[in-house]
């Protein structure tokens, strides 16, 4: 330390008289250096007002500023950089050069008062020119009011030091501040703190709090208000304030329970915090910073100045604990804790935390609780009021200061206004007000009960598009659209159709087949018809008899087939080919004359669909009548769909989709159009075919949206005749390609649908080219008529804006429950509290939340369902389908890679510890049981699977495994695999497809479908073997040749 | 040295007095006169006749009834440092 008080004052290159120089306190340092990396100058500005008893003059008050600035020593400290940081302690400024604006206020002192706030937040101090603090005083014309308004540098100060400069202003004016006197002591003071408070620093004690904080700190994941995707890790950090007033009645009641628990009001304020901070990030362990003291000498407490550390709170919160409870065991010790490390500089845990630096926001935590020191004045002196200013900035993402005010608590919550908007920060604000009051008020209460439904009006908005639906059931609109459009087509396939005449004739008599034999209201008939006409027959003539048709894939595995036919308690299979075992009956056998008997009115019937189950069979939803006439009548309007439609049927039947591009086109007496000849896979084809069709309405799965917009583009396709092109299936990740694709193509709007086969379509979010707000990761929307879209949080109540929860869907769409299955029905399909009497709702397990500008926002989920190009997976039924092999004794799936590369790996442990020798027959068993979007790219044997610490199985650490044992499976099957080609072509081909599948493990002969190629890889495989060998290969011409020795060997061909 | 602990002492009552309205006794807990933590040091520093002693506020955390603070003070005006 250099400072002598004693030595006469010396010029510094500043040009100012400097009293003496002292190092900057480690705080101060931190401070200064935070400030330099951020772009805001303005960010450490402390804003705020005396209020002055009016019959003092400006002549008064000057002179009381000069006298402040006399005897706090602070105010008058440059921090200097060079040779090292340090302060530097001018003399007082003269009267005459004051930093200090005066001015008679004519009209509202108050609207001026705000107006000076503004100004003086924009001040941009040089932190090494003193003083750092800019006055404006104001007094009204009339003489019965006067405000002296402030902006001082945080480095200079802290909260706690409001109080001391309001009463050396209240001396002042009232002429009682011995300046001459109390300069020298203050100064002396000042000095003697800073020396104080580097011998603190320096302490062992400090060094070994600091690193237990930082260890701590590491541990704890960000504590994320508004945790959305896309959230800007830079900010700008424009805030803005929200007043939470407590009124006297709750905070008597907050003082009444403090001792009542024996608990100091932070540890109240904290409490509720954490629980407020929990609901609102969706985590249960929450950390915010808060400031302490740490001043260290007992003079000090006369200065203004920054002595406070800021340290990290950690809480953990349960929300079936009772809250006093949790405030006595589990927040008072905390804060104890805390309390007791208040030496430790924030710059020191910062060192030890090492977190992540990919943000400009503070680095250990984003959220802050400050306990603002009181605001109450002595009676009957100068200054008779004191009030705080909101910066106009946010240094976090959120800020709660709780204050003593003679009126009551005040919370105040200041936000970043990119990171929280304003209607965020009103839920979150919203949340505290009623947590607050329930806590002090309630003798007992659990933490969820803190906390109130918040979202019930947002729930029941929809997207305003549907129409009450004009018929009693789906077959009654059927038949009443193919009576009024009777020549006009309903069914196209490229080669032959039918009309609607046809259409109905030829229902009406395979429903007669059908009741002839037995079936009937609530049947399940199978499908696995060859054509679009024929399945159109058959699925309308089950909806007329009233059965639910179940869509029937041949490609599936038969003992999966079997299982379905079986749980569906299916016993009849319309179609030309058995499946399952059970024998088929051909659409044209079924057919019967109807002539002699009244047409069916039972026409109530639905579908039975088959999804991937976690216990390792699939289920099978029974989805009844009315959610699909709902659906219909919904999308009859929200597509513009009418007799002029000509939707594309695209989608496998056994996705809920196809019933969306078959029914409501049929009801709308448009045209259903056959996707053939062009192959699913092949997207040039499939725009061709959407082309010479003359396609309106087009549904594909996300994944496949980019490859169709490829495709679009390469064949230079105007799509004229396109007016929707809807998408589902997976979140939706857009991208410059299908932005431009829009953008050149006005005329089509791009929906974004969301659903589980549960419930069918449920949300939608729809864009244009000619709207803002596209987005890379597209919102799902706004729930359809007719539909509630609850997002419940972890305290069990509907979710404010921005909490994430779990997607609860009611309304007309919930399915009947699972097949057979009356336990799995019981736990997903639930009663809804917000909903009508018996009415229920479907848990989705999918977590969103709603954004600030109410859309619901698709999070992921939870457990272990993920999507694969569009398809549901349970990993639990990879898992069980495994284990049914004797030498694996334990399995663990998880899934890699995102969008079109997402891929699935199974990791096995072995029975027999000498390893993985069944891999073969391992991979003929799952080829056998499970259809092929559920094959694993690579089983991949380990010495164990590794488990959480709560017992479940750590895939994240499988992952993180996940590259080595690749590459040691790769070389394993390397190995095994004939060597590699000498052909040149066929040599360039392996390098390709090697690249594209990640493997290195390919040979000349092996199948590129089973080696993991799927249809979008096949279309980058055929663009780059364009650009590379020059040749231009059909997309299904891949499929069929499977290896690189067909495909070199084709190329060969078309070179010739 | 006694006779600072012994001026600290009478210096505690005035300034509890100055600060808390209720009834209280050496096992009256500092919360339940309504003293949270602030309020506690600024008794501390009223207490302290010599500005330049040094507190260490971290070790108040753990005081929690008027007795201890009363030895709390007793303890720093004999162990306190001045630099």
């Amino acid at each position: 330390m250099t400072a002598d008080t004693t030595a006469p004052p010396v010029e510094e290159t500043t040009g100012r008289t400097i009293v003496w120089t002292a190092p900057v306190t480690e705080s101060q340092a931190g401070l200064l250096v935070v400030e330099r990396s951020v772009p805001t100058a303005n960010l450490y500005n402390v804003l705020a007002e005396l209020r002055l008893d009016p019959g003092y003059t400006a002549a008064d008050v000057r002179s009381a500023m000069a006298a402040v600035l006399a005897v706090q020593p602070n105010l008058r400290l440059s921090l200097l950089e060079d040779p090292e940081p340090h302060a530097a302690l001018g003399v007082p400024p003269p009267d005459d050069d004051l930093p200090l604006v005066q001015e008679t206020v004519e009209g509202s002192i108050e609207e001026r008062r705000d107006e000076v706030v503004r100004e003086l937040a924009e001040t941009a101090f040089d932190t090494s020119r003193a003083p750092l603090i800019r006055a404006h005083h104001l007094r009204s014309a009339a003489g019965d009011d006067s405000r002296f308004v402030f902006v001082v540098h945080h480095t200079v100060f802290d909260g706690f030091s409001l109080q001391p400069m309001a009463k050396d202003f209240d001396s002042a004016l009232l002429g009682r501040l011995d300046t001459e006197a109390v300069r020298p002591a203050r100064e002396h003071a000042l000095l003697h703190e800073l020396r104080a408070q580097h011998k603190a620093e320096g302490s062992s004690r400090v060094e070994k709090n600091a690193s237990e904080i930082g260890r701590l700190v590491r541990q704890v994941p960000a504590t994320t208000i508004y945790p959305r995707p896309e959230r800007s890790k830079e900010t700008r950090f424009q805030g803005r304030r929200r007043t939470v007033s407590l009124g006297a009645q709750v905070s008597e009641a907050v003082d009444r329970a403090c001792a009542r628990w024996s608990v100091t009001p932070f540890e109240f304020f904290s409490a509720v915090y954490g629980a407020v901070l929990a609901r609102h990030t969706g985590q249960r362990r929450v950390v915010f910073g808060s400031p302490l003291l740490s001043r260290r000498t007992v003079g000090s407490y006369d200065l203004c100045g920054f002595f406070v550390n800021t340290l990290p709170v950690v809480l953990d919160v349960d929300w079936d604990a009772e809250f006093a409870h949790y405030l006595r065991e589990a927040v008072q010790p905390e804060a104890r804790k805390v309390r007791s490390r208040s030496s430790v500089p924030f710059s020191r845990v910062v060192r030890y935390a090492d977190p992540d630096r990919g943000t400009n926001r503070n680095p250990v935590f984003s959220v802050m609780l400050a306990m603002q020191d009181s605001t109450s004045v002595a009676l009957g002196g100068a200054v008779t009021g004191i009030r705080e200013h909101a910066p106009g900035t946010a240094k976090f993402d959120l800020w709660l200061g709780v204050t003593p005010t003679p009126e009551g608590w005040l919370l105040e919550v200041d936000h970043d206004l990119e990171l929280v908007p304003d209607p965020v920060a009103q839920a979150v604000a919203r949340s505290l007000h009623g947590a607050v009051a329930s806590a002090a008020t309630a003798d007992s209460i659990k933490l969820r009960d803190l906390f109130a439904d918040e979202s019930l009006r947002l729930s029941r908005t929809t997207d305003g598009y549907g129409l009450e639906p004009p018929y009693a059931d789906l077959d009654a609109w059927l038949r009443n659209t193919a009576e009024h459009r009777a020549d006009a087509v309903a069914v196209e396939e490229s080669d032959r159709s039918m009309n609607y005449r046809q259409l109905n004739r030829e229902v009406d008599r395979v429903c007669a087949g059908l009741r002839r034999r037995g079936v009937g209201s609530g049947d399940v008939v199978g499908l696995a018809a060859d054509s679009l006409v024929e399945t159109v027959v058959a699925v309308m003539s089950v909806l007329r008899v009233g059965g639910l048709y179940l869509p029937l894939d041949r490609t599936l595995p038969t003992e999966r087939l079997s299982y379905m036919l079986a749980k569906a308690d299916c016993r009849i299979i319309i179609g030309q080919h058995g499946v399952g075992g059970l024998p088929a009956v051909p659409l044209d056998s079924l057919a019967e004359d109807t002539s002699a008997e009244p047409s069916g009115t039972e026409g109530a019937g639905g579908y039975v669909m088959f999804t991937s189950g976690s216990t390792g069979q699939p289920k099978g939803v029974a989805m009844p009548n009315g959610p699909l006439l709902n659906l219909t009548a919904w999308q009859i309007e929200a597509l513009g769909m009418s007799a002029r439609t000509r939707f594309l049927q695209y989608a496998p039947l056994g996705f809920d989709v196809s019933f969306q591009e078959i029914v409501p086109t049929l009801a709308a007496g448009g045209t259903v159009i056959s996707r053939e000849p062009a192959d699913r896979r092949d997207l040039p084809a499939v725009v061709r075919r959407v082309v010479e069709s003359a396609a309106t309405h087009v549904y594909l799965p996300a994944a496949a949206l980019r490859p169709f917009a490829q495709a679009v583009s390469d064949a230079d396709a105007g799509l004229e005749h396109v007016e929707y092109v809807c998408v589902s299936g997976e979140q939706l990740i857009l991208d410059p390609l299908v932005e431009r694709f829009f953008a050149r193509r006005p005329g089509i709007e791009l929906i974004n649908l969301y659903g589980p086969t549960e419930t069918h379509a449920v949300t939608t979010h729809r864009l244009s080219s000619d709207r803002d707000g596209w987005r890379t990761h597209t919102p799902i929307g706004l729930p359809i008529s007719g539909v509630t879209a609850q997002v419940v949080d972890d305290t069990g109540h509907l979710a404010p804006l921005g909490v994430p929860g779990e997607m609860m869907l009611g309304g007309r769409c919930t399915a009947d429950g699972y097949v057979d299955d009356e336990a799995k029905t019981a736990e997903r399909f639930v009663p809804d509290p917000h909903g009508s009497p018996g009415s229920v709702r479907y848990r989705t397990g999918d977590k969103v939340l709603w954004s600030d500008t109410g859309a619901l926002i698709f999070l992921g989920r939870d457990d272990e369902q993920v999507k694969i190009r569009g398809f549901r997976v349970e990993l639990g039924e990879l898992e069980s389908a495994v284990l049914s092999h004797p030498s694996v004794a334990e399995a663990a799936a998880a899934v890699r890679g995102e969008g079109a590369d997402r891929h699935l790996l199974l990791f096995i442990r072995s029975a027999d510890s000498g390893g993985d020798g069944a891999q073969d027959e391992i991979s003929s068993l799952l080829k056998d049981t499970l259809p092929a979007y559920m094959m694993p790219a690579a089983v991949l044997p380990v010495a164990e699977i590794p488990k959480t610490g709560n017992g479940k199985v750590d895939r994240q650490a499988l992952l993180g495994r996940a590259d080595d044992l690749m590459n040691r499976w790769a070389r394993q099957r390397e190995e095994d695999a004939a060597p590699a080609s000498d052909d040149p072509l066929q040599s360039r081909l392996l390098r390709l497809w090697s690249e594209l599948l990640s493997r290195s493990d390919l040979t000349v002969d092996r199948s590129l479908l089973e080696s993991g190629a799927h249809s979008l890889t096949v279309l980058n495989a055929v663009s780059r073997i364009e650009q590379q060998e020059g040749v231009r290969l059909a997309i299904l011409d891949v499929f069929g040749n499977p290896t690189v020795r067909d495909l070199a060997a084709l190329i060969r061909r078309a070179e010739q | 040295m006694r006779q600072q602990a012994s001026e600290s002492y009478s210096a505690l009552e005035i300034a509890l007095q100055g600060q808390v309205r209720v009834p209280y006794g050496d096992g009256s807990k500092l919360t339940e006169i309504g003293l949270d933590s602030l309020a506690i040091v600024r008794i501390v520093v009223a207490a302290s006749p010599d500005s330049e002693q040094e507190i260490d506020v971290s070790s108040l955390a753990g005081v929690s009834t008027v007795g201890e603070l009363r030895a709390w003070l007793a303890e720093s005006a004999i162990g306190g440092e001045t630099i």
